[in-house]
């Protein structure tokens, strides 16, 4: 084991992977402290699930890249077996057997992973209703469950035994609104209690924006941008400028991106223009009079994970 | 935990129950056929007869007009084992109300047999009718005049050809269990699951063969132990197990061929052989279960993986017949790697007749477990190296 990368729950180094032609990840550097909830954002094909699965020792990086989870090194067998016990991951999609039940399933991973004297039941009893399962539904055969139900267990799963560190690739999919709310709760109190170590990714951005302290955005197989939350957010505002009339949004857009090429210009439903990245008011103030634009009113507002990934992704 | 895992899955899936039902079905299929074959009407036995013996005025024909040396060896051998069944049945119908005198004549003959081969040099048949005398010989001076075959009962049913249906069966219950053993994990999405716990990916991969060969071995080997109580229970044969019915020596080469040195021959009894013959299974359950999981890791579909195991012992056992049999000791020699090889030394081998006993069973049962071997370690390296999860 590498003693000196105990400090750092998960780091990532010179991590690089190819398939076939495609390069999939490049140069990804990024280290996570204990007690961290970081998010991983980008679009499909980004590399997200790519480097999920690197993490997981699932599928290997280039050689020189590394990827240590508790200090242990992912690539080496016995490092890693003792990374999977103290982890969990949950990747993409539900891994269950469906001829089994579901109690079944979530038994053998809990026996296998923490032994035979691991008493799966209370832990169960204790884990289900942050998932709204019941005892009947968890007697059932898998391959009789919905999509939703399937993640249910699946996600359960990883919550048996406190781990210490959580991987969790799109838990929330397929999750009606109640439980995505419970399991939040659920992750929200083991990283309070325990102080866990979190790393989610997520299409869901008002997720990641609640729950994470950190965010890092991937794109084209890259780090973008990884920073703290707050001061991300912070840093950035949008300024709403709402017009009097409606025939005026699309030409107050072409002629903002025309003459302000540095800012982010969008329109909304209400006659209103959103602008982020703009230095200051007066710019667009005053080139929107002198085209005879009329100004109703200005509002500054926080940047949202969604107004940044935007910036990022869409321009 | 892994082991019980792994065997809970097999059991509790919708294809465990077609394969006790096949298992089940196949037996009684065979046990109706066993039955209809020793009860055959005195006219059917004069038919089966009279077409033996046409098969080998046909095969004599053939022998006449053949110049390769080896393929005349090979019809020559074909003719002398055609000529024992014709010479079993004959006095099966002469003496079928007396089993002493049956058995006595039968002794008759291969003693004439054998001095015969004396004569003519041909040391392969010297060797099969000396010891087929002896056996019948030893019978006979403790008074034990019974043979497998003779009528249908429990060690007929268990010895009588049961290898074949047994080989048979191994195949299509390893087709239907083993090919989506590992194939399944991947196109369900477990493997991911599978590789995130805390245990070697190699103990993954073995724990998965054990279960597999388990759970086959209990079907095939735990149904025919099954019929074969019931059957022996009903027909009250069980108290024949010391009657001698086989035999096995040290070899001896010859060229490239392998024979036994009758010297040192050991006379088996029905039960000493039919613990030999279920060792034998368990083999070819080892090999055929490596193999499938071989292809089962290659393939992430068990349809492909069924449908390449399948093709190849088809392609090579054709490939065997066409073109290695007998032409080149180094090919014949490789040949013997392949599992469904062992068959032949027992499907061959009629207990109570020494037919053609494929000498070099040893080196087939040490290549076979050799090939188990590399079949596990390669798909423990696939395995462990594959990515598509």
């Amino acid at each position: 084991m590498a003693g000196n990368q105990v400090e750092m729950v998960i780091k990532v180094t010179n991590v690089n992977k190819k398939i076939g032609n495609s390069q999939i990840l490049k140069e990804i550097n990024f280290s996570i402290g204990k007690g961290e909830i970081v998010g991983l954002v980008g679009p499909n094909g980004a590399g997200k699930s790519t480097l999920m699965k690197i993490l997981s020792g699932l599928w290997s990086p280039t050689p020189k890249g590394k990827c240590y989870i508790l200090g242990c090194d992912m690539t080496n067998e016995l490092e890693r077996i003792e990374a999977l016990r103290r982890s969990s991951f949950f990747i993409e999609t539900p891994a269950l057997y469906y001829q089994l039940t579901g109690y079944d399933n979530i038994e053998l991973y809990a026996k296998l992973k923490y032994g035979n004297t691991f008493n799966v039941k209370d832990e169960v009893n204790r884990l289900a209703p942050f998932f709204e399962l019941d005892n009947r539904m968890l007697k059932r055969k898998v391959k009789k469950y919905s999509l939703g139900t399937k993640q249910k267990v699946s996600l359960l799963q990883m919550f048996i035994g406190n781990p210490e560190v959580l991987i969790l690739d799109e838990p929330f999919n397929g999750l009606d609104p109640t439980t995505t709310i419970k399991v939040k709760e659920l992750l929200k109190k083991r990283w309070i209690e325990n102080n866990i170590t979190i790393l989610i990714s997520s299409h869901i951005l008002t997720d990641i924006e609640e729950l994470c302290s950190r965010i890092i955005f991937i794109k084209d197989g890259s780090t973008i941008l990884d920073s703290n939350k707050e001061e991300l957010l912070k840093r950035n505002t949008v300024v709403i400028f709402y017009l009097i009339e409606k025939g005026h949004v699309d030409r107050a857009c072409s002629l903002i991106k025309e003459k302000l090429p540095y800012v982010t210009v969008e329109t909304q439903f209400n006659n209103s223009i959103r602008i982020y990245n703009l230095n200051s008011h007066k710019d667009v103030l005053d080139l929107l009079q002198n085209e005879g634009i009329i100004v109703k009113s200005i509002e500054e507002q926080k940047i949202s994970l969604v107004d940044l990934y935007k910036q990022l992704y869409l321009q | 935990m892994l082991l019980y895992m792994e065997i809970q899955k097999i059991l509790k899936s919708k294809k465990f129950f077609i394969a006790l039902i096949i298992a089940i079905c196949f037996n009684l299929f065979y046990c109706w056929f066993v039955y209809k074959y020793e009860n055959k009407s005195v006219e059917s036995t004069k038919q089966y007869i009279a077409d033996t013996e046409r098969q080998i005025k046909e095969l004599q024909q053939k022998l006449k007009k053949e110049k390769d040396d080896m393929k005349k060896r090979l019809y020559q051998e074909q003719i002398d084992e055609l000529s024992r069944i014709v010479q079993k049945e004959k006095l099966k119908l002469q003496y079928g109300s007396n089993p002493k005198k049956e058995m006595e004549e039968k002794a008759r003959y291969y003693k004439m047999m054998y001095e015969i081969s004396k004569k003519t040099g041909n040391y392969r048949e010297l060797e099969i009718n000396k010891v087929n005398y002896e056996i019948l010989n030893e019978n006979i001076k403790r008074k034990k005049y019974y043979s497998v075959g003779g009528q249908f009962d429990g060690w007929t049913y268990l010895l009588s050809q049961s290898y074949g249906i047994a080989f048979f069966i191994t195949i299509v219950l390893v087709l239907l269990i083993g090919s989506g053993i590992v194939s399944d994990e991947y196109k369900e999405g477990t493997a991911k699951l599978l590789k995130t716990l805390p245990v070697k990916r190699s103990n993954i991969i073995l724990n998965k063969f054990i279960a597999t060969v388990l759970t086959i071995s209990a079907l095939v080997i735990g149904i025919q132990i099954i019929f074969f109580i019931v059957l022996s229970i009903i027909t009250n044969s069980l108290k024949y197990y010391d009657v001698y019915c086989n035999w096995i020596s040290k070899y001896k080469a010859i060229g490239f061929k392998i024979y036994p040195v009758s010297d040192n021959v050991k006379l088996l009894n029905l039960l000493e052989c039919s613990l030999l013959q279920l060792l034998t299974e368990i083999i070819v359950i080892l090999a055929i279960s490596g193999a499938i999981i071989f292809f089962s890791t290659i393939f992430e579909n068990g349809a492909f993986a069924s449908i390449s195991f399948f093709a190849i012992i088809i392609a090579i056992s054709i490939f065997r017949q066409k073109k290695l049999i007998l032409k080149t000791p180094i090919l014949k020699l490789l040949s013997l790697i392949f599992p469904w090889e062992l068959a032949t030394v027992y499907t061959n081998s009629l207990p109570g007749e020494i037919e053609w006993i494929f000498a070099s069973s040893y080196i087939v049962i040490g290549l076979n477990l050799l090939l188990t071997v590399i079949f596990v370690l390669g798909s423990i390296k696939i395995f462990e190296h594959k990515e598509n999860v």
